[in-house]
Order: C-alpha cells, then sequence, then structure tokens
C-alpha cells in the first residue's frame, strides 16, 4: 500500500473512534461539554434525564429479562360437539286413556338437594272439577329468609288465582295476562307487608313463582324468575309453556321480591293456549336437568342451546305411570309418598342433585 | 330407591354447565422444600376430590393453572379434572405476584368469552392465587391497581377471587388485594389436601346457589385451616 492508502485508512480509524466515543452508552464527552457549562438550571435538567434514562435502562433490562406471561391461550379451545346431546326431536306421545270421572290425578313433592341443610322450595296444587292449579316457588339458596318467602308465596298464589276460579272469572287468552299481573302483584305486596312485620329485609325473602293453570278449554302460565313448567298439546306433544328468566350466569334470576307495578311488565312472563290440554307439569330448577332438554346443541349442530323442551321420554312414562296408579286407586298420600321417594333418588342424577327438587304433574282422562 | 316404586324413568342427557376455576400458585423460591411438595400433592388430591364427587362436580368444574416466580406461565389451560396432567411444580425465583394474579383475570374472562360464543351457560368463575411471600418490589406500586379491578370483577359478579396464604405470606399484602365478601385466609401447617376439599365443597355450594360470603365462612372445612 502506499502513502496515500494509508493516509486514507487513519482518517477512517479516527473517524470511526470519534464516532464510538460520541455514541457509546456513557459517553463523558457530553457530561464534559455540558459540565463547562455552569448554568444550575440546565445542570439540575440534565441530572433528571440522566435519572429518567437509568430508570428507562433498568426497565428495559428487567423486561429483557422476563419471560411475558401468555395473556391468550396457546390454542384456541373446540367445542368437542360430540359429547353434546342432540337437540331433541318433538313426536307424539301416547298417554293411556283415563276414566274422566276420575278428573285430574296428580303427583306433588318438594325433597332437598342432596347434602342440603334445609329445604328452600314450597309448591301448592288445587284440582277441581275441570280445573287444576300448579304452584311452585323456589327460595334463592343465597337469601337468609328465603324458605319462609317460598312458603309465603306458594299460599298466596295459590289463594290469588284459586278466588279467581271460584269466584267464576273465566280465564281465557283475552284476560290471563291482566288477571295474572294483578294476582302476582298482589302476592309481591304481601311479601313486602310480610317482611315489614318481621322488621327484616324483603331482599332477604327472595324466591320464585309459577302458577300453571288448566280449564276445560284453557291452559296457561305466569311466572317470575326461574324453573320450568309445561304442557301436552293438542297434537300429544310435550310442549314448554314458559321461558325462565336467567342471567348471563346460572343461577341468576329475579324473584318475588323484586316485584313491583314498575316492572311487573319486565318480570311477570305470561304464556297462554286456548284449547284442552290433557296433562300440565310445573317444575323448580333442581330436577329440570333430569326430565328439560336445556342444554344441547343448536339446530346447526355447532353450538350449544337452552332448547327449553320438555323430555317427552320422561314425561311420557310418568305420565302413564299415573294414569295405571289413579286408575288401580292408589290413595294420593300414597302417591305423593311414592313421587316425593322417585324425586329423592329415583334415578343417579335425581340422587346426586344438589339443589332442592320440586316437580308437580296432573294428568286427566 | 325400591323397586316396587311404580314411578321409575330415566334422567334425559343434558351438557353439564361449567364453571371456570384458575388456580394461580406461587412457585417462587421460598415454597422450595416441604412448600412445594405439599402444594403438589394438594392439587393431585384437588383433582382426586372433583374426580370422585358424587354430586358431579367432574363434569362441570374447568381448571386452569398458572404459576408465578420470576416469570408467568399458563400450566395448564381451562379442562375437566379427568383430563388435567399437571406436572410437579417446582420452586424457584423471585415473586411476580401481581402479573399473576393478572393472568388468572385473563384465563377466567377468556373462557367467559368462549362459553358465550359457544352458547354455553356457566357459573360465576372462580380465581384461588395460594402463596406465601410477598411480591417483588416492582410488583408492590401495582397492587392497588390489582385491588381496584379485583373489586370491581366482583362487584359485576364477575368472578369470585380468594387469596390464601401460607406460612410466610404478607397477610397486609392478601388483605389489600381481596375483596371483603371474600377475605383472605392463611392455610396453617401446609395442610393443602385439607383446604383444597374445602374449596371443591365451597365451589359446588355456590354452583347451587348459596351466597358467597356464606359459603366461604367455612363450616366444612378442617380444623387445621385457620383465618
Amino acid at each position: 500500500m502506499d502513502a496515500y492508502t494509508w493516509v486514507i485508512i487513519l482518517i477512517f480509524l479516527v473517524m470511526g473512534a470519534v464516532i464510538w466515543w460520541v455514541l457509546r452508552d456513557d459517553a463523558p464527552t457530553s457530561d464534559n461539554s455540558m459540565s463547562s457549562n455552569s448554568d444550575p438550571k440546565l445542570l439540575a435538567e440534565i441530572q433528571r434525564l440522566k435519572t429518567e434514562l437509568a430508570a428507562i435502562r433498568q426497565l428495559v433490562g428487567n423486561t429483557a429479562r422476563q419471560k411475558p406471561a401468555q395473556s391468550t391461550p396457546s390454542t384456541k379451545p373446540m367445542l368437542d360437539v360430540s359429547t353434546v346431546p342432540d337437540f331433541p326431536k318433538i313426536e307424539p306421545s301416547v298417554i293411556a286413556p283415563q276414566d274422566s270421572a276420575l278428573g285430574w290425578a296428580h303427583l306433588k313433592a318438594s325433597v332437598k338437594g342432596y347434602n342440603k341443610a334445609e329445604l328452600q322450595d314450597a309448591h301448592g296444587i288445587h284440582a277441581s272439577g275441570t280445573s287444576v292449579l300448579l304452584v311452585v316457588c323456589d327460595g334463592a339458596g343465597s337469601k337468609k329468609h328465603s324458605k319462609a318467602g317460598a312458603d309465603h308465596c306458594a299460599a298466596a298464589l295459590a289463594s290469588e288465582f284459586s278466588k279467581r276460579l271460584s269466584g267464576g272469572v273465566r280465564l281465557s287468552a283475552q284476560n290471563w295476562k291482566n288477571e295474572a299481573h294483578e294476582a302476582f302483584l298482589n302476592v309481591a305486596n304481601s311479601l313486602e307487608v310480610l317482611a315489614q312485620t318481621q322488621a327484616l329485609q324483603l331482599a332477604d325473602y327472595g324466591c320464585t313463582g309459577i302458577v300453571v293453570l288448566a280449564t276445560e278449554d284453557f291452559v296457561g302460565c305466569a311466572h317470575v324468575g326461574d324453573g320450568r313448567a309445561g304442557f301436552l298439546d293438542d297434537k300429544n306433544c310435550w310442549q314448554s309453556i314458559m321461558v325462565p328468566y336467567k342471567g348471563a350466569e346460572a343461577n341468576a334470576t329475579v324473584f318475588m321480591s323484586m316485584l313491583n307495578s314498575g316492572n311487573a311488565e319486565q318480570f311477570i312472563r305470561t304464556t297462554c293456549h286456548q284449547f284442552r290440554t290433557r296433562s300440565v307439569m310445573a317444575l323448580s330448577d333442581g330436577p329440570e336437568g333430569v326430565c328439560w332438554h336445556m342444554s344441547t346443541k343448536d339446530r346447526t349442530g355447532t353450538k350449544i342451546e337452552d332448547p327449553n323442551v320438555p323430555s317427552a321420554n320422561f314425561f311420557t312414562k310418568i305420565a302413564n305411570q299415573l294414569v295405571a296408579a289413579t286408575t288401580s286407586k292408589v290413595p294420593q298420600n300414597d302417591l305423593d309418598k311414592l313421587w316425593s321417594d322417585f324425586l329423592t333418588g329415583g334415578n343417579e342424577q335425581l340422587s346426586k342433585e344438589p339443589d332442592d327438587k320440586t316437580l308437580l304433574i296432573a294428568v286427566r282422562g | 330407591m325400591s323397586n316396587s316404586n311404580p314411578f321409575q324413568a330415566e334422567a334425559v342427557q343434558n351438557y353439564a354447565q361449567k364453571c371456570c376455576v384458575a388456580l394461580v400458585l406461587d412457585t417462587s423460591g421460598s415454597m422450595d422444600g416441604q412448600g412445594i411438595s405439599q402444594l403438589n400433592q394438594g392439587i393431585q388430591a384437588f383433582f382426586d376430590e372433583i374426580r370422585n364427587d358424587t354430586a358431579n362436580l367432574g363434569q362441570k368444574l374447568e381448571i386452569g393453572v398458572i404459576t408465578f416466580d420470576s416469570t408467568v406461565e399458563r400450566i395448564c389451560e381451562p379442562k375437566l379434572a379427568e383430563f388435567i396432567d399437571v406436572p410437579p411444580l417446582a420452586a424457584q425465583g423471585s415473586t411476580r405476584m401481581v402479573d399473576g394474579v393478572r393472568e388468572g383475570i385473563n384465563m377466567v374472562r377468556q373462557r367467559k368469552d368462549w362459553y358465550k360464543s359457544t352458547g354455553q351457560r356457566y357459573y360465576r368463575p372462580w380465581i384461588i392465587m395460594i402463596t406465601d411471600g410477598a411480591p417483588d418490589d416492582d410488583q408492590k406500586a401495582h397492587l392497588m391497581a390489582l385491588a381496584s379491578e379485583i373489586q370491581q370483577g366482583m362487584e359485576k359478579k364477575e368472578f369470585c377471587f380468594m387469596a390464601i396464604g401460607v406460612d410466610g405470606a404478607e397477610v397486609s399484602v392478601l388483605q389489600t388485594i381481596s375483596n371483603s365478601e371474600i377475605p383472605p385466609r392463611m392455610i396453617s401447617g401446609l395442610k393443602f389436601a385439607a383446604f383444597f376439599k374445602w374449596l371443591s365443597s365451597t365451589i359446588a355450594d355456590v354452583a347451587k346457589g348459596q351466597s358467597v360470603s356464606d359459603a366461604v365462612k367455612g363450616n366444612a372445612w378442617d380444623g387445621g385451616f385457620t383465618v
């Protein structure tokens, strides 16, 4: 290499050294040059920036050393639809004939859930002539006096609707909603009076309320909260007659203690049909998983939904067994005891169910 | 039931409603030795309790596991106990507690979103944090923000959060982040198995409608598990 080349190399080396000196992290060049400035404000600002820089370096260093949390699952969960029951088929059932002179045969019971200390469900049933009235109230597990609330509401709802039947009110699709609203609001008011009399919080009496009423040519349902109710339609298919009030989460619902004239439109749900039914049923949410299709594939088979359909297999068997027992003239007390035994441990799922179980069913000829 | 009962009918098939439980576990160095050994045994006992539960908890609880030490890691995404295979946990490093709990919140939120997107109904999820220490110094600055997040989540009934301390845990930290509905608890003597047994029954009680504050009072739990 000639001298010219060596000079060029030397110039580049010097330039590289200067650039390294200027750009290196803790280059004193800038500090020195700044330090020569005696402005105290400027020096304070320099100090502040140096402190901030050190903090940022530490933060960057820490972050680099830490393995970040995986805030998203490594694989997107997939619903295994093969484990989900199919959407139920609704087909006609065959219920054995029954002597119409026997009127409404029925089964009724409320039993404690598995390992539960106290029964918080209550029910009422009133069969007279061509009419039958079923009432189910489910005391909220989270409320202190829900058993008293359920007992009160079951008795009061039965009384309200019985009064209408015995008073000659002809219930129909035209007046069902108004009559039901009036009856439910009367009961809600009486519950409030009960709480005031006992000097207790109304909310602690929380319970749901379901009323199903069938006459010679009418079947209607009114309810506040959850549970299920259904009937046998004119094609002998089991159908639901209410849509339970459910929140986003299981167990989230509304209670009779929340009901007032301001929210009645929202909280009281009514449905009715103008024809003669052979069978009606009502239940608290405890036994619903045993006798109701409530969590199956949707019609597309890709998601889960609540089809809200009574199990035809379950209710057809029970209705026929009830017809047989009634024909054999088994006394009502014995029927109710047998039914209570069935709800307590009639199959594995019933015996393991932790929630209280109330199920009423009535069948006529 | 007697076979002479004329009323007999088998149950209909329904898909079980799910409850997501995120276990957020401290695997920092201070847990080494008896602590991590007992925790490993307790977790396995918990899974066994659920698998063998007579009230069908095994088909309802979906359990996810998160560990926190110097890092935060999802050991297991939420799934039924019968499908869970958690390897033995090892203790090491520091205590990134705030990041760990936040990951637990993320986990249950993601699971709820998935339940909704697939049409499933679900019970309120649980986040259970177990620690024997205090968060790293740089994590302490975020404790109040985490406490606020937990408070809001509890008030909106988005999840239940329970902080569990074992010997050496800084109780004031657990109190800071806990909601009054579920105050923090201490497990004495590393009795994790007794705690997890109590936990499975408590979750079942809440799922069937008992209030959270009543359920966590602890009537059902072992005497060695003390407040």
